[in-house]
Formats: structure tokens, C-alpha cells, sequence
């Protein structure tokens, strides 16, 4: 598989395939960690294009110094936050936005449950406070390491950890 | 087995959960699974976590394409080549220069014209010159203060 850098590079120098794949690629990480900030499915998904407009614009002076993941990530982050701030609120997710369940044969009886189930995680989710939310989702959904969990949180590599270890605990003893 | 080694494993769940470890790793895992109930606790929230993993909109990345093929096409000059930077960092030096030497003459030149000038002029070299027009100074930025900045200026 193509790497991620030899992507950027390609797409650096204009080839919108390679500009594709890194959307394809990464489209989900970034909307899931706006989400996580916007708690709406539509502003989430205008912020995730933002995000990638803004990195487009960018993208000459992209160094690699990070993985394109994590820079990607950090102005969907930075996106996210000028969304909230104009908003002036954040709003809770609509009942109805559900996430998206694997499983197309499951029966009807067993994806309400998986449903009930998913609501449980994430409503125990949404009670973190912010650092230890983003340190449980970019580690777990995103499969960010520690240090760029930090980079993204604005913590060092330690408080990144710390941050994560006290969401687990928190959510082991609300989900337990 | 220790605190420290219950530590370390505790952070490696969601690899683990992700199947990125190594074999010998994923092995050493599981030992101290068998070892430890909290551990075991601890997996199993891992795995609901994961499980409740949002995706987004099914045609996002198609609208994402979309918009990043009109941004190309209404910047016109999409990716531009080397060559091009560089006549248009001349261009844009030249510019911000005669407007500084239009604004110490004094009155006799119009103040509009300068700021007509200046700001196309400030926003291209934001959008696609800074490595050309700005080496010297966003030389040593990291990206996430590259990106930190761009976000200050509202690019």
C-alpha cells in the first residue's frame, strides 16, 4: 500500500488521485473527532470539509514533522473549536443520530439492542471532560499513540496518558 | 505481575483491540489477561468503546472530492509549479515594495491604491507562497505552528 507520505508528495505536486485517497483514508477519523467536539452529524460533516480545504491550502508547507493523520486531525480540531466558539453552545446529538452498525443480517430485535448498547457508550462518553473524551476516542477509534494524542489535546505525551487512563477508569465505573 | 507492567498493557489495549500488535506482544498480552481480572475488565470496555465507533455520512468523501475540485478550480491555478511560485513571489515582492515606497512619499500618493494593492497581494502569499515568499521567516515553523498560524489569520 501507498504510504501516507509518498501520498502527500504526489499530492503536492498535483495529482488529485492521490489527493483522493488521502480523503478516502482519513475522512473518518476527522469527522469522528469533530464530532466528538460538535455532538451534530451535520456540522460535523461541514467541518470535516473545511478541515480538508484548509489543509489543501496548506498543503505545500505540510513537512511531514507529524504523520498527515495527526496535522489533518489538528485543523479539524482547530475547526471545530472556531465552530463551537461561533456557535456560542454546543449541541447535544440529536436522538436520532445514530452511528452506523456493521452487521446487515443482524435481526431486527438484536440491533435494537447493539443500538441500546452503542447509546449506553457513547452517552457515557459525551460525560468526559473534553481532554479525557478526545485522549479515549483518538486512542481507540483513531488508534493515535499517547504522543500524538498530546499533540492534538495541547498536553504533553504523559498528560495525554493520564487524561486517557482516568476516561477508562471513569467510564469503567459508569458502563460497569 | 507488576503495577508498572499492568500499566504498560493497560495502554497497549486498544492495539490489541486493533490487532496491531506484534504476535509475540498480542501473546504477552493475552498471558496477562489470564493473569488479571481489572485487565480483562479493562479489554472488554476497550472492545465496547470500539463497538460504538460513529462512521460518518456514506457519501462524505464524495462531497469532500467535490469541494476540494471546486476549491482547485476557483483558485485557477490549482497546485502551481515552481516556476510559477516563484514569478508570482517576484511579483508580490515587487508589489508590497513599491507600496512602501509610494506610502514614504507622502501625500501625493493615494492611500487606496496602496491598500487596494496590498491585500490580493497578502492573501496569495498566505494561500500558495509561503515557501517561496516567506522561507526565510516560516523556515522554522513546525507545521502545527504553520497550522496554528493559519488558523489565527482565518485562511
Amino acid at each position: 500500500m501507498v504510504s501516507d507520505a509518498e501520498l502527500v508528495e504526489r499530492a503536492k505536486a498535483g495529482d488529485a488521485d492521490a489527493l483522493q485517497e488521502l480523503v478516502s483514508r482519513h475522512h473518518a477519523a476527522v469527522f469522528r473527532t469533530v464530532l466528538g467536539m460538535l455532538r451534530d452529524d451535520d456540522a460535523a460533516a461541514d467541518a470535516t470539509q473545511e478541515a480538508f480545504v484548509k489543509a489543501l491550502r496548506a498543503l505545500q508547507r505540510f513537512r511531514g514533522d507529524s504523520s498527515f493523520k495527526t496535522w489533518i486531525v489538528a485543523i479539524a480540531v482547530n475547526e471545530a473549536r472556531g465552530w463551537a466558539r461561533k456557535r456560542g453552545r454546543r449541541r447535544e446529538t440529536p436522538l436520532d443520530a445514530q452511528p452506523e452498525l456493521a452487521g446487515g443480517e443482524q435481526g431486527a430485535a438484536d440491533r435494537v439492542v447493539v443500538a441500546d448498547e452503542v447509546d449506553r457508550v457513547r452517552g457515557a462518553l459525551e460525560t468526559l471532560p473534553e481532554k479525557q473524551r478526545m485522549a479515549v476516542s483518538l486512542r481507540i477509534f483513531e488508534g493515535l499513540s499517547f504522543r500524538e494524542v498530546g499533540k492534538l489535546i495541547g498536553s504533553t505525551e504523559g498528560a495525554a496518558r493520564v487524561n486517557y487512563h482516568h476516561g477508562i477508569k471513569r467510564l469503567r465505573e459508569l458502563l460497569g | 505481575m507488576s503495577e508498572f507492567e499492568l500499566g504498560t498493557w493497560s495502554g497497549r489495549l486498544p492495539e490489541w483491540s486493533n490487532e496491531e500488535l506484534s504476535e509475540r506482544e498480542s501473546a504477552e498480552l493475552e498471558r496477562a489477561l489470564e493473569l488479571d481480572a481489572g485487565l480483562r475488565e479493562e479489554a472488554e470496555l476497550v472492545r465496547r468503546v470500539r463497538a460504538s465507533r460513529p462512521e460518518p455520512p456514506a457519501d462524505l468523501a464524495t462531497r469532500i472530492n467535490a469541494r476540494l475540485a471546486s476549491e482547485r478550480r476557483s483558485r485557477g491555478r490549482g497546485w502551481m509549479p515552481g516556476g510559477w511560485r516563484l514569478s508570482t513571489a517576484a511579483v508580490i515582492v515587487l508589489a508590497i515594495g513599491t507600496s512602501v515606497i509610494w506610502r514614504n512619499q507622502g501625500p501625493s500618493v493615494p492611500g487606496p491604491i496602496a491598500l487596494d494593492l496590498f491585500d490580493p497581494v497578502a492573501e496569495s502569499w498566505l494561500l500558495d507562497d509561503g515557501v517561496i515568499a516567506g522561507g526565510a521567516v516560516l523556515e522554522d515553523l513546525s507545521d502545527e505552528q504553520l497550522t496554528s498560524l493559519l488558523d489565527d489569520l482565518g485562511v
